[in-house]
């Protein structure tokens, strides 16, 4: 009787080292899998650099002037390269005046036009 | 965007018709909601751009376009469109006017403005582009010349 359980209780012992060392090879499969992706060129790169805008930086490089042009030239109206048209306008607390004219050869300007609907 | 590069660029709202009014062919809920009608006046398109200043919190210094939308003609910005002018006058970027092309838009002025604040340089306008535009400039100017000449004879 004492046999039959010692066998039983091997058996049972056995199932749960197999689960065990089922689980350490996935987990080992994981790490490895992880450590070879990491250590690729490119992001081996991403992982070394202290830049905190490296994200922002590898995103905004893939919209190089290329993209931009091609976007431009399918555009109607001013297109990159044409020089802005000029306006001279008011606030809309009619309290300043703002001409396109007056940043020219200093300072760039961003132009957002829209509306609230 | 407006707060990451307001130190090395000029930014600037120009209010314009309003793209979805009550009375407009396409009006959108929000217009409902606000009671935004076609503007008859520049009153009232101050009026509505204040309003879009409050309900947004919006700290960028706004333009209020002419009541005969000149400046929205000019660049053909309705309903809405992003642009950036280059410190010699010309566009630096210049998307497609629509919700789809701001979108596009806001990312190609932030990778210019990006490139310019880091490199103190402003991306170069590519080759053929500027070709293309003083070619167009040229021609425009000879035509004037022509026109001119032409009148005086």
């Amino acid at each position: 009787m004492e046999l039959a359980e010692f066998a039983a209780s091997i058996n049972e012992h056995g199932a749960v080292m197999k689960t065990i060392m089922t689980l350490f090879f996935i987990c080992a499969a994981v790490v490895c899998g992880f450590f070879v992706v990491s250590m690729m060129p490119q992001n081996r790169e991403k992982l070394n650099t202290k830049n905190p805008n490296a994200e922002q930086l590898d995103r905004l490089a893939r919209r190089d002037s290329s993209d931009r042009s091609q976007r431009s030239r399918n555009n109607t109206g001013p297109k990159v390269g044409e020089i802005a048209p000029p306006f001279k306008l008011k606030s809309f607390d009619n309290q300043s005046e703002t001409e396109l004219a007056s940043f020219r050869g200093k300072i760039p300007v961003v132009l957002i036009f829209g509306s609230y609907t | 965007m407006y707060q990451a590069y307001k130190d090395v660029a000029e930014f600037r709202m120009i209010y314009i018709k309003e793209a979805h009014a009550i009375d407009s062919t396409a009006p959108h809920e929000s217009a409902r909601e606000k009671g935004i009608l076609n503007h008859k006046n520049k009153e009232q398109r101050c009026a509505t751009a204040k309003m879009l200043i409050d309900d947004e919190s919006l700290t960028i210094p706004t333009l209020i376009d002419s009541m005969n939308d000149a400046v929205n003609h000019a660049y053909r910005a309705h309903p809405d469109r992003i642009f950036v002018v280059r410190t010699d006058g010309r566009l630096g970027t210049a998307a497609m006017p629509g919700p789809a092309g701001f979108e596009e838009g806001i990312k190609d002025a932030e990778a210019w403005l990006f490139e310019f604040k880091n490199s103190g340089v402003e991306p170069e306008i590519p080759g053929e582009l500027l070709e293309a535009a003083v070619t167009k400039e040229k021609e425009a100017a000879s035509k004037q010349e022509s026109e001119t000449s032409k009148k005086n004879s």
